[in-house]
């Protein structure tokens, strides 16, 4: 015999392993095909059949790279340095290094993962993995109980609370030097030393939302809306966005954007002088360089898209992934196979 | 652009990831999940303008999950459809492993009273709304579905060893 209570935690231990992935472009599909299917009579298999390429290019006026094909652009091909496959139990959070990326164990504890010696050593143990998160090279900072609390990545010490940190809706942290910096829906950029102290907003941030320290965007809270500007907020430096025709929702780093157009993505520069669609990409850069799809991650520093195969495909055709701060996984033969892209060199 | 458009995709980013989560338990098995809940969505869609101005979206998305779950599992029963698919179990959860198996194997609209009993924390009457059957018809499914499972109960205190 089990106990209700067991049964209980079995669901909530299943629930928990399920992957998120996009669901609107296989709703999309769906609704496609059952359109054609009204308008022609067509058989249901065709629609089926159509699932799996629903995520095809169609968009004719820009250049167009056609991302849902496979090719020799295999990311353990293009950059085998980067990928690794851990224990199923753990997800990785986010990168750290060129090796070395913060992952998540099942056991209910933060850890460095070296992909290089295959061997882990724990941070922090909580009762649930935080949802907000940073890290640098030495520190990891989370949210939790309306507190930040950060810990050291290899000196052995323990995680220490700072704070609290005031407001229901933040969402970005970062680490800055000396200072924990986050940030709300429009209501600017906020830093505090990490031994404590008084909150301050950080000067001419204010309706900004933090991209990637140093930089922040006048993000509108409405998705489809794009914003104006990304800015410094160490040098001040201002870049103003100017969308390409027809785009909307951009999402913008320094350099680079995505969008909608229609039901095309698009990358475009954030000053406007180039775009091109790549379907599937939504999001901020990582790094200012990478974005990440249906089943490809895209650099558009180097203008190179490379495909993770391995995930398995979803009902919609979509390959069925996650992904943290610069990490990109999936569950592979047992395990979790992992991109980490703070391994990719600088071009 | 569409107000309401924008709200419904709002909506589908914000809650995709609870929604596959439920699905996956619902269903055991997550490409039927994620086709659950992209199916789900597209009626949610059709109707959003209606249901956005009442509380609760999500619990109408619920709704249509779990009938829609059973539906569907009575028409892939007929069709004799019993396709291998990925555990989310590792091989050494032999307990974790053995729920499971047990769960999937249960007809679908007795997991679908579990599910909702255990993992959505639903009253019977609750059940009963969600998935258009009667508190007595919850409270039987239920029961089989545990005898099947040998889930010792909170009002039986008989003895015997966990599984």
């Amino acid at each position: 015999m089990t106990s209700e209570e067991k049964l209980a935690q079995a669901l909530r231990t299943i629930a928990d392993r399920a992957e998120n992935q996009d669901v609107l472009p296989g709703m999309m599909a769906k609704r496609r095909c059952r359109v054609r299917r009204r308008v022609r009579g067509t058989l249901a298999a065709v629609c089926v059949a159509a699932l799996g390429w629903g995520m095809l290019v169609v968009w004719p006026a820009p250049p167009t790279v056609d991302t849902a094909v496979p090719g020799g652009n295999a990311v353990e091909r293009v950059w085998p340095q980067a990928v690794f496959t851990m224990s199923g139990r753990s997800r990785p959070l986010a990168a750290i290094s060129a090796t070395e990326v913060l992952l998540w164990a099942e056991r209910g504890t933060l850890e460095v993962y070296d992909a290089a010696s295959k061997r882990s050593r724990t941070v922090a143990a909580l009762p649930q993995a935080p949802r907000y998160l940073a890290v640098d090279r030495e520190r990891v900072l989370w949210l939790a109980d309306g507190h930040a609390w950060i810990a050291p990545l290899r000196a052995s010490g323990q995680a220490r609370k700072v704070g609290p940190i005031a407001g229901e809706n933040v969402d970005r942290i970062a680490l800055a030097g000396q200072d924990i910096v986050w940030s709300a829906p429009l209501d600017g950029v906020w830093r505090m030393r990490i031994d404590g102290g008084a909150p301050e907003r950080v000067a001419k941030s204010k309706g900004l939302q933090l991209v990637e320290w140093p930089w922040a965007a006048d993000e509108p809270l409405e998705v489809h809306a794009n914003p104006a500007r990304v800015v410094n907020l160490q040098t001040g430096r201002t870049i103003k966005i100017r969308p390409a025709s027809g785009v909307e929702g951009l999402r913008c780093g320094p350099t680079w954007c995505t969008g909608k157009r229609g039901e095309d993505s698009i990358v475009q520069r954030s000053d406007g002088s180039w775009n091109q669609v790549h379907q599937g990409l939504r999001g901020y850069p990582y790094r200012d360089r990478f974005f990440t799809g249906s089943g490809e991650i895209y650099d558009a520093r180097t203008e190179t898209t490379v495909t993770f195969e391995g995930a398995k495909l979803g009902t919609s055709g979509g390959r069925q992934w996650s992904a943290g701060s610069g990490v990109i996984f999936w569950t592979q033969g047992g395990g979790v196979r992992v991109v980490n892209l703070a391994a990719v060199p600088q071009p | 652009m569409r107000p309401w458009k924008v709200e419904f995709e709002e909506f589908v980013r914000a809650r995709s990831h609870a929604l596959l989560r439920y699905g996956l338990v619902l269903t055991g098995s997550a490409d039927d999940a994620a086709d659950l809940v992209q199916e789900a969505l597209l009626k949610l869609n059709s109707s959003w303008r209606r249901v956005r101005n009442k509380d609760d979206p999500e619990g109408y998305v619920r709704t249509i999950m779990a009938r829609q779950h059973v539906s569907w599992w009575r028409r892939r029963r007929r069709e004799h459809l019993t396709p291998e698919v990925p555990s989310p179990v590792h091989q050494d959860e032999h307990e974790l492993g053995e729920i499971w198996q047990r769960l999937r194997a249960l007809p679908a609209r007795q997991r679908a009273v579990l599910v909702l009993r255990y993992y959505e924390d639903l009253a019977d009457e609750e059940i009963a709304a969600r998935l258009g059957i009667s508190q007595v018809t919850v409270r039987s499914q239920a029961s089989r579905a545990l005898a099947t499972l040998r889930v010792r109960t909170m009002h039986s205190r008989g003895g015997g060893d966990d599984i």
